[in-house]
This record gives structure tokens, C-alpha cells and sequence, in this order.
């Protein structure tokens, strides 16, 4: 995976965003081969995709409401996810998250891994079976993609007694090249 | 009236039945000043009030019969009235005969229908009040032979009423007018066929279908009446017939009928309370090949007796298609301006056997009498069976188009039909309104998948997958089910006067839904899948620019037993997932989008918070054991569970109107793909809700043994001020 362009600040973090699908499976990765490749065409089950994802281009449902979401210099103006990890405790936060990812040539198929697979020690011989296929878009764009991890004391920004110590704040811009595919493997019988 | 000669066929019989019934009428001599007036050499006039009853009529085939009972004729207002016909009959110049015709006030109505087998069940009744006028006349020499006769005919039926009822609830077409013009109809019988060849202008106008309680059909004015909204159908086609005796599929009586259409031109109009949902410059055809009538036992275990349709043998079938020049979505029910569009559609289909998963589907349809048996003894029955062998539907906006490829259809079971009222009787309980029921079915569909072009040429691009991206809408690549049972019930009324009110409930068993599916046979499968649905007052009406539909409440409980890759029977699984939802007040706009062809839906989806069993709720489990036959057994494995999740306006208002709200844009275009600009099927989603609550996370764990912990992995996750807009091209693999 080659990074190009400025204001890259944390790839693992934007290939989570992008591949957001992938997290709740085990994901593997490897290149496909140019014979793989042209194995691909001709299949009428899976679609090539292109397209673009943007969060709260213009603000939200709750802008300008007074209750936190108001858009102004230093302000939130993003989505705000809060999830509390104990009863009664703190809140974490994934907060002001803005932006517009684009991507171009994202593939989703499904693919069988046979023991002419290599990447996979053994495995692969004896998995034998097919798995789904998301073969990673040739180029991505971010444009002020941004979001801010925090803990809060409270959900949302409007409760009373709202108190917040900002993480991380995390803002990318800029073209990423991608090659390869993300595997997801079933791994029920 | 006596058992009549049997295989007579229905033509021959039905103008015997006006001979039969013994009319009282009168007749009066014309004098000489009119004989004079009359065109040609002969004329009559004839004027009858008239009032009929015959006990029961019967059509047999192979001694089995159907039975139409308790027939009469007599005035539409006037329970005690009789009705006007007055008959003009003139001999022209080239030998054919003129009958001039006009109906007043006449109500024609048939108490019931059933079957040797039915016993006190029937089909309900049925009748018919119409003002007709028109003439008629018979010119010697048919289309191929001196010995066939030549029709032209041109009626106009204004004020007419079309009702059904059942135990005691009847449903009506009302205020109905309808013109027919029929130019040289040829009527020939050549080696025992009938031919008949019917070249026709229909203009059907429906102004309302309204709802009563009682069983003697409605009289007067009923326009207080809620309406479900009216039809306007204008039509340019031509249908030749050939009819022949010679036997059906179960004895030598019955009717073999082969027909071929061609609808020139031809324009539909659904509408409510000012504003239109209309499919203009209609244009298609269809044969139908050995089509065969007769009463005859069905293809169940139980051979249940029914007045037969098979399209099932070896040269049996239909095909045809249609296309829709322009579909457009809220117009002026008026004047036909304005609304959206939609775009075109263009539809190709072949009904015929087939044979899926191993097991043989024709095309049959048994109808029988008695419906939902708890409804009543009144109501019908279709015993059906269908087999879509291949279709295709190409949709076109703004000169690109979409192919979805290699339909198949097919199933079995019966559908039920009854006007009911909303009452309990026996253990089901009942709406208000027309209900057809769906009595274990099973069946199903799958497609190829879809191809992308411009206009025109969408057939020779590559497949691809694309479908998928309207999961969101029930469109599925695949979809088959081992049985499925329920209702919908559609009551005339909706928010705003005209419109339908509809409640729901279907349940289905041993489904399994297919994405990204491949010719060899693999893809992903949403597998052992049960669904339980319910809705309640939803109503639907057309509204300027569009189509509404709004749910009063619902609540549905998916159940995929196995997530599937690989192959639908035993690929590998990543586990079950549940999907349980309640909502209400519900709302879907469909529209076209502005200034563009497509497809644009305005949902707004209120997550309520749990009410005892009803709730939002997502449940994955993994882990599970098996049982002997190696299946796993739900509720045995690991569970992660996302609970009573439910929208919010925010911030403690405790108001919950927003919801989710998404707009969906379905289109197809050129755009930029890994391949350059291309065709692409594009789906635009724009998703926005203030706040959507997770109450908790769980992880449960079975033991095996029934015993169950649950640790809270998450208290609550709260998401606001979410925006998110996404646009997506798909394109082939290149």
C-alpha cells in the first residue's frame, strides 16, 4: 500500500474507515496476481464499485440547535458516536467526524481458496471453500476527512455537567494507491 | 334450469341463457311513418321491462360441473323494479343486420358460485348495474370464409357498479364508464376451431372501488364511501382466438384456446384525490399456446375440485412483452401534467415448464370456492402453480439503461380471497376490506444479474452483480422459500380521502436469499432464513410529484440461520444474525428525482424504543453446537446482541419524529469507473438522523444446556448528528 499526497496523518486508521466491512471477520490480505486477475473477468456474480462516502458536508440534523452541534470556528460540525463502556462511567467518544472519502474501482465478489492458493502456508488446502472478496479501490481520496477520539463525561455534547478531553484529532487529505484484496473468511461449518 | 348437454362450450351456453330465462316484456308494433324512417328495407323496434331469475346454470365437463346459482335480472335501484331494453333492429342494404341497443337501470347478479365438491362453501356473489348503450351489427363473411360473419359494434357503459361479496361484506367497483369500440371483429369456424379475431378501442374509466357491510348488494348513490382511488385505461389492441372443443388435460371435454394480442397503444392512470400515478405510450404483445378450461381436480394430494386453467403441457405457453414509453409519478389526474419520472420500462417474459431444484413447475390455476376457512363459507380459492421460465426487465432513465437478466419464477400453493370485516372469528382475526391470503406457499426467484448499457444496447454488456445495492428495498438477487403463509387486507380510505389502508401479516419458513451469486452456484447466502411481518394501518395514496406509503406501526423479526460463501446448501457460515424491528409512523415517498429520470424514495424510519416483545434488536451468534444431522442448533453459541436500539429528536425531548431519514436515488449513468467513464447503475443514499441509541451491547453464552450469561459489553452507544451522504457506481469487474 503506497501513501501519496499531504496531511496523511495515521493509515491504519483511515484503511479501518475505508474497510469499516472487513472488521467484524477475519480479514487477510494478499496481491492478486495478474493470472488471478484475469480469472475475476467473466465472473457475472461480483461489481466493480466507484463512488464516494462524505460525512456531514453541511453539518447535521442538529446544527445550529444549541446543543453542542453548532458548526461555528473551533465548533463541532461532524457526527458524534459515544459509547460507555461501564454503568455510570465516562463515555468514549469518536466525535466531529466530517469529510468525503472517494474511491474508484472497489471490487466485491466471492472467491474460492484452493491449495493452488499461495499466501497461506497450508491453510489454504485445507480451507478449500470460498470466501468473500473485496479487492481493494486502485486509487482513494480523501478530502478534510477529520475526526477527533476523546472521552467525555457525558453522550452528548448538550447534557449537563458535559466535560471532554479531546485524544487524538486526525485529519487526512490527499490520493491513496491501493493494491490487493481484503478476504473475509466464514469460519462457521 | 336442467343440467345441460355436456362440453357444450361457455359461448354457446351463455346466449342460450337469455332464451332460458323466460323474460317478461313487451313488445310494440312499429307503424309505418317509422318503418319508412328506417334505413334499408326491414326495422324493428323492440322495448322490454324486464325481471329474470333462474335457479342455477351449470357448465360440465366430464361430469364434473360448475355452478352458478340464484341469477338475476332486474332494475339496479329498484329491488322490486324491473329493468329497460330497448332494441332497434334494421336490415341494411348489404345484408347485414343492425341491432341498436340501449340498457336502463339494470342490475345482473349471480348469488353464488361453487362446485359438485363444495358443499355449503361457494365463491360469493357477484353482480353487475349498468346503463349501456350502443349498437351492434352482423355483416355476412368472416376473414376466411363466405360462411363467417363480420362484427362491428361501438357501446358506451356509463354509471355502472361491479360488486363481490362475501359473508356479508361486499366490495364495488363504482361510478364505472367504459366505451368500447370493435371495428370488423371476424368470426370463422374452419375443421371444429373457432377463429375470432378482435381488433378493439377500450377506454375503461373506474372513479372509485369502495366498502359495504351487507349482503344484499348496494343501491343509490355511495359516494360518501371511503374509495381506494380510481383507474383510467385507455387501450388500441388487437387479440385473435382460436377456440376449439377437443378435450382438456383430464378427460375429452373442456376448451383449448390459443390467443395472440398485440396492444398498439395503450396508457394507465391510478388515482387519488386529484393526483396520478400514469404509465403512458404502453405498447407489447403476448400468445398464449394451449391454454386449456375445464372443471377437473387439482394437482394436490387432496385433488380438490376446481374450474381449471392449465398452461402445463408440452406445448403450452406465454409470452410476450411490454413496454412503458414513460412512467411518471404524481401527475395532475386532470389534465395527465407534471409529476416525476421514473423513466421507461421495458418487460419480456416466457411462462412455460421448467424444472427447478429437481422438481417439475407448470403454469395451472384452480379455482375454487370458500376462502379463508375461518372467514366464512364464501370466498375463492386459487390452487396455483407457476413457472416463469425467463424474463428480463430493462428500465431506461435519460437514455441509459439497466437489464436485469434471466428471471426465473416459480412455486405452488394456494392464494385465498375474501371480502371481510374487521372482526375475530375462529382464532384468525380479520380487517376490513378485500383480503387475499397466501396458504402454503413455497417458491421463488432468481436472477442472472444485470447488465449496463446505453439505450439499446444494455443486452449485449457484460453480467454483473448491482442488484444487491437495493437490498435496502427487498430486491434480492435471489430469493427462494420453502413456505410462506399470511395476508394483506386493503381497505379503501387513505390519510387524505382517497387511498388504501393496508394491514398485513406473512410469515416465511426455510427461505434463503442469494447476493453476488455466480452461474457455477456459489455467492453469499442469507440461508435458513425464517421471517415474521407485521403490519398495521398502512395506508397508500398518490400526492403531487409522487407515491406515499406510511405505516401506522410495524414489526418484523428476521432470522438468518446461517450467513453463508460458498455454496447455498453447505458453504461455510460466519453464523446466524437476527434483525428485529418496530416502528411506527413509518413514511416512504417515491418520486421521481427533479429534472432527471430515476428513481428517488424519501424514507423516514422511527425506531421506537422496546414495547415487551417488539423492539429493534441485532443479534449475532457464532459458535453454535450441532445436532445429529449436523445442523446447528440457534441459541446454543455465543451471542453479541445490540438491544433496543431506537431513534431520539435529542436531548431528552423525549419527542421521537425524526427518525432515520434517507433518500435513495436510483439511476443509471455514465460515470467514472476503474475502466474510464462507463454505464454504471448508480445509487445515491443520503442518511440523516439527530440521535440513534443502542441501549447495550451483550455478549451472551450458551452452555449447551440451556443455561445462559450475559456480561453487558457496552451500556449504551449513542450516535448524533449523523449526515452521511454516499454515492456508488457499479460497474462490471474489468
Amino acid at each position: 500500500m503506497a501513501i501519496q499526497g499531504d496531511g496523511v496523518r495515521d493509515v491504519v486508521l483511515a484503511a479501518l474507515v475505508a474497510f469499516g466491512l472487513a472488521a467484524n471477520a477475519a480479514a487477510e490480505m494478499e496481491s492478486m496476481s495478474d493470472q488471478d486477475l484475469s480469472g475475476v473477468s467473466g465472473q457475472y456474480g461480483g461489481m466493480s464499485l466507484s463512488g464516494d462516502v462524505t460525512f456531514n458536508e453541511s453539518g447535521g440534523p442538529l446544527k445550529g440547535e444549541a446543543v453542542g452541534f453548532d458548526c461555528g470556528e473551533g465548533e463541532r460540525c461532524g457526527a458524534r458516536v459515544a459509547a460507555q463502556l461501564n454503568q455510570g462511567g465516562g463515555w468514549i467518544v469518536l466525535d466531529d467526524l466530517q469529510g468525503t472519502f472517494e474511491f474508484m474501482g472497489l471490487t466485491l465478489a466471492t472467491r474460492l481458496i484452493t491449495g493452488e492458493d499461495t499466501g497461506f502456508g497450508s491453510d489454504a488446502a485445507d480451507f478449500n471453500r470460498e470466501v468473500i472478496e473485496i479487492g481493494l479501490p486502485d486509487t482513494a481520496r480523501f478530502t478534510d476527512f477529520s475526526y477527533t477520539m476523546a472521552t467525555s463525561s457525558t453522550a452528548r455534547p448538550g447534557d449537563s455537567d458535559f466535560r471532554q478531553v479531546d485524544r487524538l484529532n486526525v485529519d487526512i487529505g490527499g490520493d491513496v494507491t491501493m493494491d490487493g484484496n481484503a478476504l473475509i473468511f466464514p469460519t462457521e461449518p | 334450469m336442467t343440467k345441460p348437454v355436456p362440453h357444450r362450450w361457455f359461448s354457446v351456453a351463455g346466449v342460450a341463457l337469455y332464451v332460458a330465462t323466460g323474460q317478461v316484456y313487451a313488445m310494440e308494433a312499429m307503424d309505418d311513418a317509422e318503418l319508412a324512417g328506417v334505413q334499408g328495407q326491414a326495422g324493428a323496434t323492440v322495448e322490454m321491462a324486464h325481471k329474470a331469475s333462474m335457479d342455477r346454470f351449470s357448465y360440465f365437463t366430464n361430469d364434473s360441473g360448475i355452478h352458478l346459482e340464484d341469477i338475476r335480472v332486474g332494475s339496479a335501484s329498484d329491488p322490486d323494479g324491473r329493468a329497460r331494453r330497448d332494441y332497434e333492429l334494421d336490415l341494411l342494404s348489404d345484408g347485414s343486420l343492425e341491432i341498436g341497443l340501449d340498457i336502463q337501470d339494470e342490475r345482473v347478479s349471480v348469488g353464488g358460485v361453487s362446485l359438485d365438491d363444495s358443499g355449503a362453501r361457494s365463491m360469493g356473489s357477484f353482480w353487475m348495474d349498468r346503463d349501456m348503450s350502443g349498437w351492434f351489427r352482423i355483416t355476412p363473411g368472416g376473414a376466411l370464409s363466405e360462411e363467417g360473419y363480420t362484427f362491428n359494434s361501438f357501446f358506451s357503459v356509463l354509471d355502472s357498479r361491479f360488486g363481490y361479496q362475501t359473508n356479508g361484506h361486499q366490495l364495488f367497483l363504482d361510478d364505472v364508464t367504459m366505451f368500447i369500440n370493435a371495428s370488423d371483429h371476424t368470426l370463422d369456424v374452419q375443421n371444429g376451431v373457432i377463429h375470432y379475431v378482435a381488433p378493439t378501442d377500450l377506454y375503461l374509466d373506474i372513479a372509485a372501488i369502495r366498502y359495504a357491510e351487507g349482503e344484499t348488494p348496494v343501491r343509490g348513490d355511495q359516494s360518501s364511501r371511503p374509495s381506494m382511488g380510481g383507474f383510467e385505461i385507455d387501450q388500441d389492441f388487437v387479440s385473435e382466438f382460436e377456440i376449439s372443443g377437443g378435450g382438456g388435460r383430464q378427460g375429452l371435454e373442456g376448451i383449448r384456446i390459443n390467443a395472440d394480442t398485440t396492444l398498439n397503444t395503450g396508457n394507465f392512470l391510478y388515482k387519488t384525490n386529484g393526483y396520478g400515478v400514469e404509465f403512458s405510450g404502453v405498447t407489447g404483445s403476448s400468445s398464449v399456446q394451449d391454454l386449456r378450461i375445464e372443471v377437473g381436480e387439482d394437482f394436490t394430494e387432496e385433488s380438490r375440485q376446481g374450474l381449471a386453467f392449465t398452461l402445463n403441457g408440452d406445448g403450452s405457453s406465454a409470452e410476450g412483452n411490454l413496454s412503458i414509453d414513460d412512467i411518471r409519478l404524481g401527475v395532475d389526474a386532470g389534465t395527465r401534467d407534471g409529476g416525476r419520472s421514473v423513466g421507461s420500462v421495458n418487460l419480456s417474459w416466457l411462462y412455460q415448464n421448467q424444472t427447478i431444484n429437481g422438481d417439475a413447475f407448470g403454469n395451472q390455476v384452480y379455482v375454487m370456492a370458500g376462502g379463508h376457512p375461518d372467514a366464512g363459507d364464501e370466498g375463492m380459492r386459487f390452487a396455483s402453480e407457476w413457472s416463469l421460465a425467463d424474463a428480463g426487465l430493462t428500465w431506461s432513465t435519460d437514455g441509459n439503461s439497466v437489464l436485469f437478466d434471466g428471471i426465473q419464477s416459480w412455486g405452488r400453493g394456494d392464494v385465498t380471497v375474501n371480502v371481510t370485516g374487521n372482526e375475530e372469528l375462529g382464532s384468525t382475526q380479520f380487517y376490513k376490506g378485500l383480503r387475499v391470503g397466501f396458504d402454503g406457499i413455497s417458491g421463488g426467484y432468481r436472477m442472472d444479474g444485470i447488465r449496463v448499457g446505453s439505450e439499446g444496447s444494455a443486452e449485449g454488456a457484460e453480467m454483473q452483480a448491482g442488484a444487491e445495492l437495493l437490498s435496502a428495498l427487498g430486491v434480492f438477487r435471489s430469493f427462494e422459500f420453502g413456505n410462506m403463509d399470511g395476508q394483506y387486507t386493503l381497505t379503501p380510505g387513505g390519510p387524505n380521502g382517497d387511498g388504501v389502508t393496508i394491514n398485513s401479516d406473512l410469515f416465511i419458513e426455510d427461505g434463503r436469499i442469494g447476493s453476488l451469486t455466480e452461474e457455477s452456484g456459489q455467492g453469499v447466502w442469507a440461508d435458513d432464513l425464517s421471517y415474521e411481518g407485521h403490519i398495521r394501518d398502512m395506508t397508500l395514496d398518490v400526492v403531487e410529484n409522487g407515491l406515499r406509503v406510511m405505516q401506522g406501526e410495524a414489526w418484523s423479526t428476521m432470522d438468518v440461520g446461517n450467513l453463508r460463501v460458498g455454496d447455498a446448501e453447505d458453504g461455510a457460515s460466519f453464523g446466524r444474525i437476527v434483525w428485529q424491528r418496530y416502528g411506527q409512523d413509518n413514511e416512504m415517498v417515491i418520486t421521481g428525482p427533479e429534472g432527471q429520470e430515476g428513481l428517488r424514495l424519501a424514507l423516514t424510519s422511527i425506531f421506537i424504543e422496546a414495547v415487551g416483545d417488539k423492539r429493534n434488536r441485532f443479534l449475532w451468534e457464532t459458535g453454535r453446537t450441532t445436532d445429529a444431522d449436523g445442523n446447528a442448533e440457534n441459541g446454543t453459541g455465543m451471542q453479541l446482541v445490540l438491544d433496543n436500539i431506537h431513534t431520539s429528536d435529542g436531548l431528552g425531548s423525549g419527542n421521537n419524529e425524526f427518525g432515520v431519514q434517507t433518500e435513495l436515488t436510483v439511476d443509471i449513468r455514465e460515470a467514472d469507473s476503474a475502466d474510464g467513464l462507463q454505464p454504471s447503475f448508480h445509487v445515491n443514499t443520503h442518511t440523516r438522523f439527530r440521535e440513534l441509541n443502542v441501549g447495550s451491547v451483550d455478549l451472551v453464552h450458551n452452555d449447551g444446556s440451556g443455561n445462559s450469561s450475559s456480561a453487558t459489553a457496552l451500556q449504551g452507544v449513542s450516535i448524533q448528528n449523523m449526515d452521511m451522504e454516499s454515492n456508488l457506481n457499479a460497474t462490471p469487474i474489468p
